[in-house]
C-alpha cells in the first residue's frame, strides 16, 4: 500500500466487464455486480439503473476497509469477504486477488438463493479476474 | 461518573485528519487507509475510506472519542454516519490545495448541524509554505455564513497543536452552552 497507483486502463476495465457479464448471465439469482478500485472508484459494473455505481463503489471501499480494521483488531488475519444479509437480498463484497493493484468485487443477490451457492461462483469470478489481470500485466 | 464525548475530525483529502488523531490518541488509532488511485486530487500514497478512530482522556476522567472522516465527497455517506451524535467538529484545511476556501465552505455545509451551534474549530495547515489565503480570508467566509468559529494555523503533526484545537473547541462548546452535553468548565485535554 505504499505505491501510488493510477486507475486501471481500458483493457483491464473491459476484462472486468466481461467477467461480470458472464457471472450475471450464468446466475440469474445475481442481480448486479461491480468492480471498484480499493479507494472506491467504479471500474466496471452491471447494475439496475436505479443504483449508483459510484456510490456503491465508495460504500464497498468503506465497508471492506472497516472489515480489514475489525479483523486486525480481532487478530484474526486478513478480511476475506463481507456479507450483508437483508430482508430482501444480500450483498457480497470481497477483494479481487492480484499482484498489480487491489480491486474489489461487489455482488447483489436476491433472497432466493442459498448463500453458499452464490458465494462459490462469486469467489471464483474474483479469482479469475485477478488471474487475468496478472496475465495481462505480465 | 466519567462521560464520553464524540468529536469529528473532517476536511479535505490530505488535510491531516489521520495524522491529527494519531498525534493525540492514547490507544493505537484505528485506521482504514487504502492505496490511493486518485492521483489527480492528491499524490498521497494512501487515503482513508471508512474512518479513523482514537481516544483521549480529559483531566477529569471524561473520555473523548475521536472519529476521522474520509475527505472525498464521494464518501459523504460516511460523513452522515459518523456525524450522528457528535458534540463538535474539527475542520482541517490544507492551504496548499487549489481552492481551500471552497473546501472549507463544503465542510461547513456538510456539518451544518454542529456548525450552526458554533461547536466547531477550524485548523489551517501548510501555511508555512502557502500563506494565501490568509486566516482573515477564512474568517470572512465563516462570518459570511453567519456563524462564529475560531480559525487558527496549525501543524497537525505536532501534538500540542492538535490539543490546542481541542481546547479551543471545548471552550467554544462551553461558550455556546449546548443543551445536549454538559462539558465541565475548565476541563482540559491531558
Amino acid at each position: 500500500m505504499n505505491a501510488i497507483s493510477e486507475l486501471p486502463g481500458r483493457t483491464e476495465r473491459a476484462l472486468c466487464q466481461k467477467h461480470l457479464d458472464a457471472l450475471l448471465d450464468a446466475y440469474p439469482e445475481i442481480s448486479g455486480a461491480l468492480v471498484s478500485s480499493i479507494d472506491g472508484f467504479e471500474i466496471a459494473g452491471r447494475l439496475r439503473p436505479s443504483l449508483s455505481p459510484a456510490t456503491l463503489s465508495a460504500m464497498t471501499s468503506s465497508q471492506l476497509a472497516l472489515g480489514e480494521a475489525i479483523c486486525g483488531e480481532a487478530a484474526i488475519g486478513a478480511c476475506l469477504n463481507v456479507v450483508i444479509e437483508a430482508d430482501q437480498g444480500r450483498v457480497l463484497m470481497l477483494d479481487i486477488p492480484n499482484r498489480s493493484r487491489k480491486l474489489l468485487l461487489t455482488v447483489l443477490c436476491g433472497d432466493n438463493a442459498p448463500l453458499g451457492s452464490v458465494l462459490w461462483p462469486v469467489r471464483r469470478c474474483a479469482q479469475e479476474i485477478g488471474k487475468r489481470i496478472d496475465d495481462a500485466s505480465a | 461518573m466519567p462521560r464520553e464525548y464524540k468529536l469529528i475530525f473532517t476536511g479535505s483529502m490530505g488535510a491531516g485528519k489521520t495524522t491529527a488523531i494519531a498525534a493525540i490518541s492514547e490507544i493505537a488509532p484505528v485506521c482504514t487507509d487504502v492505496q490511493n488511485s486518485d492521483v489527480q486530487t492528491s499524490n498521497k500514497a494512501t487515503t482513508t475510506t471508512a474512518l479513523d478512530y482514537g481516544e483521549v482522556t480529559l483531566e477529569g476522567g471524561d473520555k473523548l472519542r475521536l472519529y476521522g472522516t474520509p475527505g472525498q465527497a464521494r464518501f459523504d455517506f460516511m460523513w452522515k454516519i459518523l456525524g450522528v451524535g457528535a458534540l463538535g467538529v474539527v475542520i482541517l484545511v490544507d492551504n496548499s490545495r487549489p481552492d481551500p476556501i471552497a473546501d472549507l465552505r463544503d465542510y461547513l455545509r456538510a456539518f451544518a448541524d454542529v456548525v450552526r451551534g458554533s461547536r466547531a474549530v477550524i485548523g489551517i495547515g501548510r501555511t508555512d509554505t502557502h500563506d494565501r489565503p490568509a486566516i482573515d480570508d477564512y474568517h470572512a467566509l465563516v462570518e459570511s455564513m453567519g456563524v462564529s468559529i475560531p480559525v487558527l494555523s496549525v501543524d497537525v503533526r505536532r501534538r500540542e497543536d492538535v490539543l490546542l484545537l481541542l481546547d479551543i473547541l471545548f471552550h467554544q462548546i462551553e461558550a455556546h452552552d449546548t443543551p445536549q452535553a454538559d462539558v465541565s468548565a475548565g476541563e482540559t485535554v491531558q
